[in-house]
């Protein structure tokens, strides 16, 4: 349990409680005097009837009051020490004197406050953010109510092993609680909510102890498995003016290098791999970083090894012919050739080497007898119960707890080591036939995108290949979920550089995806780069206000609506169900559909700010369409186009 | 009513999966087994239950497929596909008798009257992607 103890006990900088008592009803009469002055003849003959205050005012004439350093100024301190570029945060009462401090203290240069309208966004944003710049964004939020509309969002992140650091303001001493608000916003252990599905938290008792705990937070959020993190921040600490002279220290984050895999293990590791005649590399959040990508690129390369990539990172180039997910999801028949499969930062290894075990029914090994399976994952150093997301139980041969990353130097120097001429001629043999095989889906998949070409409503190939037409030759960076129109981008795109997806949202939770590409393209923007959103409708409507978010912010992006009007996933399950129960299936638009009245997302868009076109529903307009919306992105504002499509 | 649907097709059948006019393979044409009357079939009113039956959440307004099978221009027998929508195999719900013959009829008619695909030579920005 999280409790508060007296600040003004067991506190360096506080060694006179009396004095900290002091200081705040000075710096509140202070207050209370500028308003007066500031304020009716009336008031300041109130405020003059008490020689006390009528002395304070003497000496504290307006425009010269003495600058007050509360704790919260100390607390961004703390936190621009830290890096953060942003703060986004939907304003609260509780973390008053952060948000203050904030823009007036810091001038609001990193972190710049971000003005969300919903604390889901906010952590969102953060989420997206990350994706693109790899390090965390922090959040303001109520330790209460905006806490707990945060918490979808706080999933999100934690099943994607993303680092936010939300500082969540609490009214932690009933005695200061003064209206229904402070009362009913606050609790005894706020991060209760979120704790099953974040890394660690606080709630610090003092400034000095905010500023140990902010930086274990970060420190803790960022070394993988990197995760969320909350602190709790009591709203008096926040306010309470430092005293003069106050001995306050910034500790020094000192970041935790990740664990690279026993060096004995990664030896036998390789000479598995190199000996295999079917190696397989099955890849989730491989790639932390734009190393990790060039890894896996150089030890895939050099296996000429299949690549199963779930593309929840970007692990692996698209169009790499050893890749075998086109956007469809991963081509799971390579794991029944596989003799060795090497699985690296992977929860879900379970449903890659088995087939079925829907509700209940047994699930069946697509592996060959004696293949041998080893897993290389932080994952496995730091496990929490209640959320499942840790996925089934897999048998492996080899587990290493390591980072997966951080491990792939070492392998990759033992497999160059290995690799004789001999085993080179496997190799290349084996890699000639996955290129002739990536060739031949490609050309499948070019014959694929011509069903309903001209089909209206658009067909997802279209609006994939219209824009890939117009952004190939860009610096351009895909900011929504990486499966987005149902996956043609990665069939046609060449997703190579480490920002040109943002991958997934790790719950598979609708409400992601707007707002992780707006955090994702305000990162993007200092490098000048395009940011390409595409948008479910479904999805956006959880929170539209991150349009307002994204236009007030001046972060350009395109939007482009994959608007079937349903959430069509859903339509799907519940014909499904419909079907076994033998009854209408036709009804299944009930509480699906978002139809009768059509949502207009171009009016919604133009409405927060944004230049927006639509509904397009002829595919003939498309290109002319994109073409105009690019032309303001790259003014540096936000454009939308709403495509109405097909189903999927 | 469109005429083109109220013809009545003669077809050969070769399984349940056997393409009108698509040569098999070797290139010879298919020997028919038996002969299939298949009644008339109302387009418009096949596209329109083609929409209320919700089979373009799966299969897209024009049959074209997505998370569902592709069904223009690869009809199977009209038996076939009436036998499967009824009694399907995999994910895709079965529809028994929610769907009349006449209804499947004019959503076959309907399929069969969706006009093929471009050839991806045709279409210049497939091509220019490498």
């Amino acid at each position: 349990m999280n409790t508060m103890s007296n600040p003004e006990q067991n506190n360096s900088e506080q060694n006179n409680s009396e004095q900290s008592s002091v200081g705040r009803r000075k710096f509140l009469q202070l207050a209370a005097s500028a308003a007066a002055m500031a304020g009716s003849s009336t008031a300041m003959s109130a405020q003059q009837e008490t020689p006390a205050r009528q002395a304070e005012i003497t000496v504290n004439e307006p425009g010269a009051l003495p600058p007050v350093r509360a704790g919260s100024d100390f607390m961004l301190d703390v936190m621009k020490s830290l890096g953060f570029e942003y703060v986004a945060a939907n304003p609260g009462s509780s973390y008053r004197s952060l948000h203050e401090s904030t823009i007036n203290y810091g001038m609001n240069r990193n972190p710049e406050l971000l003005t969300c309208l919903h604390e889901e966004a906010a952590v969102a944003m953060a989420h997206g953010y990350f994706k693109i710049e790899g390090k965390p964004m922090a959040v303001y939020a109520y330790s209460t109510v905006g806490l707990q509309h945060a918490a979808m969002a706080v999933y999100s992140a934690y099943c994607d092993r993303v680092p936010v650091i939300l500082f969540v303001g609490n009214d932690t001493d009933a005695m200061k609680r003064v209206s229904r608000t402070d009362i009913v916003h606050t609790a005894q252990d706020p991060v209760a909510i979120v704790r099953d599905f974040t890394k660690w938290d606080d709630a610090p008792a003092s400034h000095g102890h905010f500023a140990e705990s902010a930086v274990r937070a970060y420190k803790i959020a960022t070394t993988p498995p990197t995760l969320p993190v909350v602190l709790s921040v009591d709203k008096y600490l926040q306010e309470l003016p430092l005293p003069e002279g106050a001995n306050l220290r910034i500790p020094k984050l000192s970041p935790t290098l990740p664990p690279q895999g026993d060096y004995a293990a990664v030896k036998e590791i390789a000479r598995m791999l190199v000996n295999a005649e079917f190696p397989v590399l099955a890849v989730e959040r491989a790639a932390r970083t734009p190393a990790g990508l060039k890894y896996l690129v150089e030890l895939a390369e050099l296996l000429q090894a299949a690549v199963v990539d779930t593309i929840q990172r970007m692990n692996f180039p698209s169009r790499h012919p050893l890749n075998q997910n086109d956007g469809r999801g991963p081509d799971l028949s390579v794991i029944s050739e596989a003799d060795v499969i090497l699985a690296l930062e992977h929860p879900l290894l379970q449903s890659v080497v088995n087939a079925g075990g829907e509700e209940g029914s047994p699930s069946r090994s697509r592996l060959t007898p004696g293949a041998k399976v080893i897993s290389i994952s932080s994952l496995d150093l730091f496990t929490r119960s209640n959320y499942q997301d840790f996925g089934r139980y897999q048998e492996v041969d080899m587990a290493l707890a390591a980072d997966a990353e951080a491990t792939l130097p070492v392998l990759i120097e033992e497999v160059k080591r290995l690799i004789t001429s001999d085993r080179r001629r496997v190799i290349e043999a084996r890699g000639a036939k996955l290129a002739e095989a990536s060739r031949r889906r490609m050309e499948r998949n070019r014959v694929r995108a011509t069903y309903g070409w001209d089909d209206s409503p658009i067909s997802t190939a279209r609006i994939a290949v219209e824009l890939w037409a117009q952004i190939k030759n860009k610096d351009w960076s895909l900011v929504s979920r990486s499966d987005a129109m149902n996956g043609w981008p990665h069939r046609f795109w060449k997703f190579e550089k480490y920002y040109h997806h943002i991958g997934q949202s790790g719950s598979v939770a609708i409400g992601y995806s707007a707002p992780a590409s707006v955090g994702a393209a305000l990162a993007n923007r200092k490098y000048g780069r395009i940011s390409i959103n595409l948008q479910h409708d479904g999805d956006l409507m959880y929170l539209p206000g991150v349009l307002w978010t994204a236009a007030h912010h001046r972060i350009p992006m395109l939007t482009i609506m994959h608007n079937n009007r349903a959430y069509n996933t859903e339509v799907m399950q519940v014909q499904q169900i419909a079907g076994q129960h033998h009854r209408d299936i036709g009804r299944c638009r009930i509480g699906t559909a978002i139809e009768d009245p059509n949502i207009d997302y171009a009016k919604l868009a133009q409405s927060m700010g944004w230049f927006a076109e639509g509904p397009i529903t002829d595919p003939k307009d498309l290109g002319p369409a994109i073409r105009r919306a690019l032309a303001v992105v790259e003014k540096g504002q936000p454009a939308l186009i709403d495509a109405v499509t097909q189903p999927v | 009513m469109n005429c083109r649907a109220a013809n009545l097709v003669v077809l050969g059948i070769l399984g349940t999966v056997l393409s009108f006019g698509v040569p098999i393979a070797g290139g010879q044409a298919p020997q028919p087994r038996r002969t299939e009357t298949v009644p008339a079939g109302n387009i418009e009113n096949g596209k329109k239950r083609f929409q209320a039956h919700g089979c373009v959440s799966c299969h897209s307004f024009s049959g074209q497929g997505g998370a569902g099978a592709r069904l223009a221009q690869n009809p199977i027998t009209f038996q076939a596909f009436m036998n499967y929508v009824r009694k399907p195999k995999g994910s895709m719900p079965a529809f028994g008798s929610q769907v009349t013959e006449a209804e499947l009829a004019d959503i076959y008619a309907f399929l069969k009257s969706i006009p093929p695909s471009p050839d991806p030579k045709t279409i210049p920005l497939l091509n220019q992607i490498d």
